[in-house]
């Protein structure tokens, strides 16, 4: 505990230097700003800086990606207490209960729970960052290819299970991102892939420009249809109305500390695990309320519960990342390219290797965090107006930006392309039920499934039967058999149940 | 509005489609060098997931309801065209004019109505941004037609 205590108190002098500073303070702010607006959210504005971080240096460039993504959670709130209109899908329970608070003249109470609950449960989720990344670093020392391939393996199938959609489309998804992972230089034979005798494609297809084009090209064509909002429509709130009541405060301590730990463990799970937190908590405080029947009509629980759940997610989705170099989400895959930009490689050694790069990003957040909320509640008019940019202008600047990002990715015009074409892709086939997230992290952990399943055959002299020697390894399959058939299993009871319904 | 019937079904086209892709990139890796189990080699894991993917496409298909495509309306297939185009101009005509027409051409096609809107946001975005990019970090975008002059 004293070391750790200590690398913190390094971490702290590391992010306190007045550019690390600046850049948290920057990424927080611009995450409040695209949490705010609904449809750009953490993915696309987190790509949308990738190529700007070239310029910075590894520490500085992370800690303001990483600013983004914790800063988006505080702005999405906002619109979904004032206007009910969730700026992130993670907002989308708050407006249940926020907006009825805000209807009722407690809008600012509510905004003020959701603040303080979002900064609770950020500060706990990186206590817990700080403790158990570490620990899992070193055990993940251990693993080898084998141990590597099942946690892959796994990491996908809950993937499979949780996104919401039907599993092989989220599996066929998965499995496009590894195939169009493989094209460029294999790594371990030098042979080129599928690069059709071009140099420009050695390298392989820019990450950056497809999360460009499937989270930020995609997203802003969502907001081609979305109605306009007046400034009018927008509640007023005074800085004094911002203080709720002693009853309030004392029913939000309990869904506060319970939803940082359902984020904690739900962020800990591959998947929109910031999403499918907040329905959790929402679910497990209407359980333990005496007043159920509040639920939907403005009780605070149903705001202060989730809010604490989705930032609390944040926290807990770098262990994975950070200890085992494994992102589990869309944002935490465009954090990966943020360090792989830089020449970083999260994983087991980077807390060995980087120490001031994870202890220097762990105070940042803890400092961002503390800015959000001093600096949140003050502005909230401020933010909520945003809401009222008419969406031609919107869409044409970040789309403009978003292609000038991507052509500063390599300096070239192929990187266009790819962000333009993959952008209309993910629009056009996301009402077929095609999620982009699947194929993101297809893409992003393609190299390691190949590379450590190659290695595992190679070492094992083609011998399949390897894995279930391999005790950790045998555990994460059979986990991942159960998973699957479990998952198979409801899906099959939903489809029978339908059908019967049907009948009837 | 642009709706494709739905005899097929559309998810079952796309699916269709899907597949097309999934044929196509098995039949480049299938050139590949496999290697052997005991020592894989570089077409290995393409051949693999080129084969899952084209499983998973024809799943799809078989499972997809046969029900119409979604509408796409006038903005988006606007957008795309303009997208394209800007894509296809950036190299030729460098990067500010290709953003003054492509910012210029959304904002009015997306409800703008004032020139001094139209204008002010088409020419002050794409020079704010090259100036950014240019100045603020280094990068040059395309010059094209400009290039030489500044």
């Amino acid at each position: 505990m004293e070391d750790i205590l200590a690398q913190l108190g390094h971490g702290f002098a590391v992010a306190s230097t007045l550019k690390n500073l600046l850049m948290a303070l920057a990424g927080a702010f611009l995450g409040t700003v695209v949490g705010v607006l609904p449809g750009l959210g953490p993915t696309a504005a987190m790509s949308l800086l990738l190529p700007l971080s070239f310029t910075l240096d590894p520490i500085g460039a992370v800690i303001l990606l990483a600013g983004v993504w914790y800063g988006s959670q505080y702005g999405g709130s906002t619109t979904a207490i004032l206007l009910n209109m969730p700026g992130e899908a993670t907002s989308v329970v708050t407006a249940y209960d926020g907006y009825q608070m805000a209807l009722k003249g407690r809008a600012g109470a509510a905004l003020f729970v959701a603040a303080t609950g979002s900064f609770v449960a950020s500060v706990a989720g990186l206590v817990g960052l700080a403790v158990a990344a570490p620990a899992l670093a070193s055990f993940a020392l251990k693993f080898g290819p084998p141990e590597y391939f099942a946690l892959a393996l796994l990491g996908f199938i809950v993937l499979f299970n949780v996104t919401g959609g039907p599993l092989y489309k989220s599996a066929l998804m998965a499995a496009l991102g590894m195939m169009v992972s493989c094209v460029g230089l294999d790594k371990m034979s030098g042979t080129p892939r599928f690069t059709f005798g071009s140099t420009a494609m050695m390298d392989g297809i820019d990450l950056a420009a497809i999360v460009m084009g499937v989270y930020g090209i995609s997203e802003v064509m969502e907001q081609l249809s979305a109605r306009a909002v007046k400034a009018s429509d927008i509640a007023r709130v005074k800085l004094r109305d911002l203080y709720p009541t002693r009853a309030e405060l004392r029913r939000s301590v309990a869904p506060i500390a319970r939803g940082s730990l359902v984020g904690f463990l739900v962020g800990l799970v591959p998947g929109p695990a910031g999403v499918i937190s907040t329905f959790l908590s929402y679910r497990l405080e209407k359980r333990v309320s005496r007043h159920p029947e509040e639920f939907g009509h403005g009780a605070i629980e149903g705001v202060a519960g989730p809010e604490a759940a989705n930032n609390a997610v944040t926290s807990a989705s770098l262990i994975p990342l950070l200890s085992l170099g494994l992102p589990f989400s869309a944002p935490a895959a465009v954090l990966l390219t943020g360090f792989m930009i830089h020449g970083v490689t999260p994983g087991p050694m980077l807390i060995q290797n980087s120490p001031d790069l994870f202890w220097g990003l762990v105070a940042s957040m803890v400092i961002g965090n503390i800015a959000l909320l001093v600096l949140n509640l003050p502005l909230v008019g401020v933010f909520a107006s945003l809401i009222a940019i008419p969406k031609q202008y919107l869409v044409s600047v970040v789309c403009l930006m978003l292609l000038a990002g991507a052509y500063a990715a390599t300096g070239g015009m192929v990187t266009v392309w790819v962000a333009a074409v993959s952008g209309v892709l993910a629009w056009w086939l996301r009402p077929y039920g095609y999620d982009p997230a699947p194929f993101v992290l297809g893409l992003v952990l393609g190299p390691l499934v190949e590379r450590s399943l190659r290695r595992s055959l190679a070492m094992y002299d083609g011998d399949i039967t390897m894995f279930a020697h391999n005790p950790l390894a045998a555990a994460m399959l059979t986990l991942s058999a159960l998973v699957l058939l479990v998952g198979l299993g409801l899906r099959l009871k939903h489809l029978l149940s339908v059908r019967r319904t049907q009948r009837v | 509005m642009m709706r494709v019937p739905g005899r097929i079904g559309a998810e079952r086209l796309v699916a269709l489609a899907i597949g097309i892709v999934c044929i196509a990139y098995l039949a480049a890796a299938l050139e590949l060098p496999p290697g052997t189990v005991q020592r894989p080699g570089s077409g290995f894991f393409p051949q693999l997931a080129g084969a899952l993917g084209l499983v998973l496409a024809l799943a799809a298909a078989v499972l997809a309801p046969a029900r119409p495509a979604p509408a796409i309306e006038r903005p988006a297939v606007v957008f795309i065209a303009a997208l394209l185009a800007f894509s296809a101009a950036l190299d030729m005509l460098g990067f500010v004019p290709a953003g003054v027409l492509f910012t210029a051409l959304l904002v009015r096609l997306l409800g703008a109505e004032s020139a001094w809107q139209i204008g002010g946001i088409g020419v002050i975005t794409p020079i704010a941004l090259d100036l950014m990019f240019t100045r603020g970090f280094g990068i040059t975008l395309p010059r094209g037609v400009l290039a030489g002059l500044f």
